[in-house]
This record gives structure tokens, sequence and C-alpha cells, in this order.
């Protein structure tokens, strides 16, 4: 090196100006330019580090020279060893300045994880929030294995179990754009849901080819009960069938609380494990007996307290809401709501887990639970469904597989512990025959129904819904529907508001007085009288006295202990009155032995105070209803209202 | 009700072409018939979630752009659901190598996890004019040097009040506004029964919470991330963004009595499915 530099004319003096120029330049445009990209990149990267090593051994050997003309002993090994050390040394040293150079500013920092595999998680309603923390845990424990890169990535949603099932069955064509993302799992709340999916699409040549199902955790049914009512009575210290242990609460004077058939597979469960328990004990009639009793004792529990109509969140949401007033409260749930509630747990949007101030745990510390397990209980399955589709990848089917697998290592069941959960159980759940015995005797021991529908008829329900249609046509439509569930054993009745027939735009119209079923009304069957005396109707009114028909159709359901009583709303507006009197009314409403349930469309909101203050003291509910879909959810709300058996 | 304030709260949506096979909609994407390409046209299938605006201004463009283009037509793949449920599909399409969808229509916090990647291929900027784009929403569209994606719609935040409670002139435009607007009007004897709060928002869990939280932050001159873009540090737990989010809270949890509508926590921007409850405050986000 030295003798090239010397024997041309271009001494290093001369050489390093133009060197570090020419440097400086290449290492600019590296600094601007980003990573190496390109051979002609790394060529110019090799070709300045190159230099630099020249430039760096030029430099020390002047010095070695220099040294060496002062303390001439050191010529001789300088040149034997010091120069070669001193030319790997140069090399090395700046190579890694240029390559940090050209690396370390101006470009992008490095992704620190690849994107995670995505999975897109379809659970039932009553099960996206433990979903949720289980797939979190997942993520988490990949996270853990691969420096903190998680491999997978997912993402749960849910939708009603109606709509899951009939996207599904349809290879999910319409579902891209009505519900959202493609799932590749699914957790549905009820077994029987698979294979209503599976028998459409068996052979049909479908996207959805096949769906393979696997139940992955448990959870037991029990009777929750508050410590202190425990502690009042003798019943820790022994094992109790279901039988035995409803009569000692009886006895003890416990209320009984139970998630309503109807809306809930766990109250479906529930009830089947009740009157199992009785059918082993006595005979068919029997049975019916015995659940005309608990049915009864539930029923009274429900609206003294005024419990949801509902599956078991709303159910235990009003019963933290309760506290200390429902102390003597025993509910019906599975092990895992119960220790939900215990930890203070979010119980739907009504219950936040914590809104700041932790509400939800304080308010579970002041009912702490005692959960007793009945001998011949049974468990509520959990299962998870993986869905084949015909062009899924390689990659998204292994980590569907791979989460799977992950829930039965001892990870995975530490995670589901963590959500309440149990692994499997070697235990069967209630076979289909046993369900549908429950079924018929719930629905001969079930109380009828009372309820008088309000509908708005102000002008705004002309307003066309969507189609062709006007929102008062969809909601005449939804109410035939919905109509046809009434049984002879219930009553019902009509009204519409405002009342213009007096000329006054304020207060209702009674259309059809309330009278049971099979009662005919003007020579009609009271159904079919009702919807004739609407399709005459012409809605026009430019006011919605919505308060006030409240507060006067509460006052005119008479209230009957062997009914559910209820009145039913509908309408697409806000209260126009105003009235501060009328208000004051409706707020004080919530003792009437009457749930109030309100139907809202168009510009009626579930979100005021009022409505929802009305509809949550009274043990009713608000739904914010789509159009198009408002037949089906009025069919979910009167199944739990009437006696005809609900929506199936 | 009149707007008095604009605060970018979306910063935009972007859309990136993202593959180059593009004329066969994906499986279990459905199509009508009637859009299926005639023989020799070029086809775009784009991915975007539902077009939710009225009178789906997107589909205008759409159109517009296919009247411009005649060798070229292009369709929707629509994903229902909200922001979230839309990434899923999308990566998760991404991932599978299906192809058959050519541009992404990405919310801005995506475009440079869908870049990096390799989700998308970047735009040729000498091939195009981009003059007439606002610039933040643009700067979006940018990551690692290159340009991965055009704006394709932008949206403003606007802050509506009731003009027979305040004043145009005197109108709110920060949390300290409607928080001093609240307190006075409900002072004020003669306040319409029907007034239940000063300020409904969109506090429920998801994106609206996000971009309340942010202007509240701002508001209180917080950042969540600062430092060098290279050496960025995030703190939520101190300083100004701890006293901003501390005030959130408190107005979520309605420690300020009237100032927030109880029901603002339950709320979504999701039109149809839960609506604000109209004239029940002065002012509404």
């Amino acid at each position: 090196v030295f003798a090239g530099i010397d024997d041309a004319k271009l001494g290093p003096r001369q050489a390093v100006p133009v060197l570090c120029g020419w440097l400086t330049f290449v290492a600019m445009w590296l600094v601007l330019a980003g990573a190496p990209e390109s051979a002609l990149q790394w060529i110019a990267l090799v070709g300045v580090w190159l230099v630099a090593a020249i430039l760096v051994t030029v430099a020390l050997g002047g010095l070695l020279e220099l040294a060496g003309s002062r303390w001439p002993r050191l010529r001789r090994r300088h040149r034997v060893v010091a120069l070669p050390a001193l030319v790997v040394g140069a090399v090395l040293g700046s190579g890694g300045v240029v390559v940090g150079l050209s690396t370390s500013p101006g470009e992008a920092p490095e992704a620190v994880c690849d994107l995670p595999i995505e999975l897109r998680v379809l659970a039932a309603p009553s099960r996206l929030a433990y979903v949720r923390d289980l797939v979190d845990a997942y993520q988490q424990w990949t996270a853990d294995r691969h420096e903190g890169c998680p491999t997978v990535s997912g993402y749960v949603y849910a939708v009603p179990a109606d709509t899951a099932v009939s996207h599904l069955q349809s290879s999910w064509e319409a579902g891209l754009r009505d519900v959202g993302p493609r799932p590749d799992l699914w957790l549905p709340d009820d077994t029987s849901h698979v294979e209503l999916v599976r028998r459409e699409i068996e052979g049909a040549g479908r996207d959805l080819r096949d769906l393979d199902d696997q139940v992955v955790a448990v959870s037991p049914l029990v009777l929750a009960v508050t410590t202190t009512a425990v502690a009042n009575g003798d019943v820790r210290d022994r094992d109790h069938t279901w039988v035995e242990l409803l009569d000692l609460a009886g006895d003890l004077g416990w209320d009984l609380a139970r998630p309503v058939p109807a809306a809930s597979v766990v109250g479906e469960l529930a009830t089947t494990a009740m009157y199992g328990a009785a059918g082993r004990a006595g005979s068919g009639a029997d049975v019916v007996a015995f659940a005309r009793e608990v049915e009864s004792r539930i029923a009274a529990t429900l609206v003294r307290h005024n419990y949801p109509l509902a599956d078991t969140d709303p159910l235990l949401c009003r019963h933290r809401q309760l506290g200390p007033d429902a102390t003597d409260t025993a509910l019906i749930v599975t092990e895992q709501a119960a220790y939900r509630f215990a930890r203070g747990d979010e119980l739907g949007v009504a219950c936040p887990a914590s809104a700041g101030l932790d509400s939800g745990a304080e308010a579970a510390a002041s009912l702490p639970m005692e959960l007793l397990h009945p001998t011949d209980t049974v468990t509520v399955e959990h299962p998870v469904v993986t869905l084949i589709w015909a062009d899924r990848s390689e990659r998204q089917a292994r980590a569907a597989s791979d989460l799977l697998g992950w829930l039965s290592t001892d990870a995975g069941h530490a995670a589901l512990a963590a959500v309440g959960l149990r692994p499997p159980a070697e235990e069967q759940p209630p076979q289909p025959e046993a369900v549908a015995r429950a079924r018929e005797a719930y629905q001969a021991a079930q109380q009828p129904g009372r309820v008088l529908l309000a509908l708005d008829t102000s002008g705004s329900m002309r307003r066309p819904a969507g189609g062709e249609h006007s929102r008062y046509d969809v909601a005449l439509r939804a109410l035939e529907v919905a109509l046809h569930l009434l049984s002879d054993r219930d009553e019902f009745g009509l009204w519409v508001f405002p009342e213009r027939a007096a000329g006054s735009e304020e207060g209702r119209r009674e259309l059809v007085p309330i009278g049971a079923a099979d009662v005919p009304y003007r020579g009609m069957p009271r159904a079919e009288a009702a919807l004739a005396a609407l399709a005459a109707l012409e809605p026009d009114a430019p006011t919605t006295p919505l308060h006030r028909t409240i507060v006067d159709a509460v006052a005119a359901v008479s209230p009957d202990p062997e009914r559910v009583t209820a009145l039913v709303v509908l309408t697409d507006g806000e209260d126009t009155e105003r009235d501060p009197a009328i208000d004051a009314s409706l707020a004080g409403l919530g003792d009437e032995g009457v749930r109030v349930y309100v139907v809202a469309i168009g510009e009626a909101s579930c979100l005021t105070e009022a409505l929802a203050g009305v509809t949550s003291r009274t043990g009713g509910g608000c739904v914010q209803a789509v159009v198009d879909t408002l037949d089906s959810q009025l069919v979910e709300l009167f199944g739990v209202l009437w006696s005809g058996g609900g929506p199936s | 009700l009149r707007v008095t304030r604009r605060s970018l709260l979306k910063a935009a949506a972007a859309a990136a072409g993202a593959s180059a096979t593009g004329s066969s909609a994906s499986s279990g994407c459905s199509r009508e018939q009637a859009d299926r390409p005639r023989e020799g046209l070029v086809e775009l299938a784009i991915m975007s979630g539902v077009d939710q605006s009225p009178g789906r201004q997107r589909d205008v463009l759409r159109r517009r752009w296919a009247r411009q283009h005649p060798g070229a037509q292009a369709h929707f793949v629509e994903i229902g659901g909200v922001a979230d449920a839309h990434r899923s599909q999308m990566v998760a399409h991404a991932q599978s190598g299906l192809g058959g969808v050519d541009i992404y229509n990405l919310d801005v916090t995506w475009t440079a996890e869908f870049a990096q990647a390799g989700y998308l291929r970047p735009l040729d900027v000498a091939q195009l004019d981009l003059s007439g784009f606002l610039e933040q929403p643009l700067q979006t569209c940018r990551y690692d040097g290159k340009l991965w994606a055009l704006p394709f719609n932008t949206d403003a935040g606007l802050l509506y009040h009731r003009s027979d409670l305040v004043p145009e002139e005197l109108a709110p435009t920060d949390w300290g506004g409607i928080e001093l607007w609240t307190a006075r009007v409900f002072a004020s004897p003669d306040h319409p029964a029907e007034l239940e709060a000063g300020y409904a928002g969109q506090l429920a869990d998801y994106e609206g919470l996000t971009v309340n939280s942010f202007e509240m932050i701002w508001f209180e001159h917080g950042e969540v991330v600062t430092g060098d873009w290279r050496d960025p540090r995030i703190e939520v737990d101190s300083g100004a963004v701890a006293d901003a989010l501390r005030r959130l809270a408190r107005v979520a949890t309605h420690e300020t009595p009237q100032l927030i509508l109880p029901a603002a926590s339950r709320v979504r921007r999701s039109g149809h499915h839960q609506r604000l409850p109209g004239g029940q405050g002065p002012v509404h986000a």
C-alpha cells in the first residue's frame, strides 16, 4: 500500500482531500438513500469501506513512520508485526464506521416484529368478553416465545346467533358486507348451532367446506348465593342434588333467579338440569308440578326485584345494581358467570367493569358469593369450531390449529382458569331429548303474558325505511310476525299514539282493549283485529307524546302475579311534549309490576336517560332496532313475554 | 345548529395499490352480475369498509372515475363492522395470498404496517400530480421515503352547538369553553328543561374514544409521542397527558355533573345502531 502511494506522484497529502471528498459524497448518498437495496449500492458501500481502510492505514502508517524515525529500534518491529495488524484493524474499523453511517440515521427503523398471522374469531355475544381475554393470552404467550413478537393476532367480534348461523349457512356470501370479517374460528354458545350449519353446507359444494368442532372448556351450573345467606343456613357441609338444594332454598326463604330459557342457552340448560333431577325423582306429572312450583318462585323473584327477562349478563348486572337489597337471591348460573361477577368484570354496557372508580370490583365486594355445586348438575360446553374454507391458506389453517392445540396445554388451561372455565370434563352434557322434554315442561309451566303494545303513528313513521316501504309498513309486517307467537293463554291489547280523533294531538287511542288472545274482538281473532285496525290508519300526527303514553299505559296495565306483565312501545321519535310533570311521573315508574320495553327505530334513541332509566328500572329493556331486522328483533322480544314458545 | 370548529379527527383515509392481480373478486365477496367486466376491460377491485356517507360518496367518486376511463371499471368489495374489523379482513386477505384485490382503502394508521409487511407496492411519484391533496393527509401516505397511498377521503370532526343557547360569536372552541358554557347555561334559571348535559361526544370503547382522548390531551398541551421519530418516547402516566386523561376520566364518570351526557360512554359513530339523542345538550361533537 505504502509503495503504491509512494511510487505514484499522488502522495498521501494529495490523496487525502480527494478521497475524503469522495467518501463524504458517497456516505451522504447512502445516508439519504437508506439501506443498500441494489447491487450498485452494495458495490458503492464496499468501495467506500475499502477507501476508508486505505486512508486510515495511510494515516496510521504515517504515524508509525514518524515514531520509527524518532525511535529507530521500533522500525523493524513495525514492519514485521505492526503493519499487518494495522491494515486489518483499519479495514474492520472503517468498515464498522461506514456501515454504521449508512444504516443508522435517515432510514426507517427496522420493524421489530413481522405482522402476525391474522385470525378472525367470531363469538356468541354472551362469550365475547372472555374469548377476547383468551385470545389475548394466546397472543402474549406466542410473543413471550418469539422475542416479544406475537405470531398471531386475533380479531374477536360477536353477532347474534341467528345472524351467525344464517351467514355461515350461505358461506358468508353477504356476511362480509352485512356483518364483517369472514371468520376462521367460531365460538357459538349452543352446540346445536354447529349442526344447523353443517346440515346446510354438507355436499353443497360451497366455499365453506366443513366444520371441525371440539369442546375446549366447560363450566358447571351452580347455585350462587351470597355468603351472608349461606351463613344463615346449614348448606355448606353437605352434598345436595338440584331437587334437594331447591327445597332447601325454599325452606331458607331464598329468592330464586335464572336467565330466561327463551333468551338464554344457560337458562335452558339450567331448566334441563333442574327438571331432569325432578324427573329422576318422580313421574312425568311430578315434573310438571315441580316445574310449575319452580317457575312460580322464579317469576316472583324476577318481578320483585325487576330482574330483566334476559340472558346471564343482564341478570347479574341487575343483581350487582341491587347490591345489599338482593342478599337473599340465589342465582342459577354457570360457575364461570359467578366467577366473573365476583371478580367485578363487565356485565354489558350498563355494568362496566371499571368506570374510573373500579365500580365493578367494589360492587362485587359488597356481594361476596358462595357457589353450591349440586351433585347432579350439568356442564355448559364451550366449543370452538374451525371453519374450513375452500381457499384458506396453509398458514392461516396452521395458526387456527395452533391456537386450539394451545388450549389443551398447561398454559392454555391456565388461561381458561383465568377466565373462570375448566378444561373439558368426562361428564356428558344433557342429551337433546332431555333438553326437549324440559322445554315442553317449561312451556306448560311458564307464566302467560299480558302485554299492551303502543305504536307510534306520528307522521315521521311515513318516512321510507330504506326501500319503497315506510317505517310504518315495516313495523306492521314485523308485528304480524310477532303476533304469531301469541298463545291462547296470553293477553294482548293495542294502543296508538298520538290521538287525533277528538281534535287533540295529545294522548293515545285504544284500538284493541287488553284481553285474552283467544277471545275475539269485533268478530275477529284479537291479533287479526289489531292488524286490521292498524292497516286502516294513516300516520300523520306532527307530535310524539311518548312519555305521556308510557305513563298512561303503565297505569292501564293491571299487574298480575300470575302473568308476565309488560308494555311494549314502538317509536321512531323523541318525546315532543317535554312536560316536566309528565317527565317526573316517568322518572318515578319502577314498582308498578309492569315491565316497560321500548323498541326504538329511526330517530328514537335508547341513549336518552328517560328511556334508558324507565326500561332499566322496570326490568324491561330498550331495543335500538334496525328496520331491516325489525321482525326478528320483535320476535326475540315477544318470545320472552308470551308463552307461545318464543323464537326457535 | 352551526358549525363553529373543525378539528382534524381522522386525518385521512387512503387507498393504495396492493396487488397486481385485479380482475376477480375474492371468494366471499358478492358482486352483481351486471358489474362483471366486459371482454377487454380492466377491472379494479377496491377492498373497503362499507361506505356510510350520505349518498355513498365513495361510489360517486368511483363512477366518476369510470366515466373518465372508458377502458376500465372498478367495484368495491365492502366489509361491514367497525374499523378494526376492516383491518382484520384486509390483513387476513393479504396474508391469504388469494389476490383478487387491487386497492385497499386503509385508515391512515395502517399504511405503514401494510407497506412494511409487503402488502402494498410503492407509487411512482414522478407519474403523479400531487398538487391537489391536503399536505397532512398526503403525509400519512408516505413511509420509509416512499409514497404508498393517496388520500381517498378525508374526514373532519365537527363541533355543533345550539345557537339558541350559545351565541355564535362566543361559541366554545375547546374544552375550557365547553366547561364554561355548560356551567353558564345550567346556572341560568330558565335553561330548557330537556337539557341533560353540556357535551355529547363519542366515548364508547372504540376509535372515537381515542380521538376524544387526543383532543383532551392537546387541550392540555400534551403529546403522547415525543422525541425524534427514530427514537420515539411514549409517555402517558405523567405530565400534561396524565392530566388530560384524568380530566377525561372525570368527565366520563360524570364527576363533573352535567358536563357530559351520561350516555356518551356508550355512543359510537356508527349511524343507525346508536344515535345521539338530539336537543339535549348545548354542544355536540
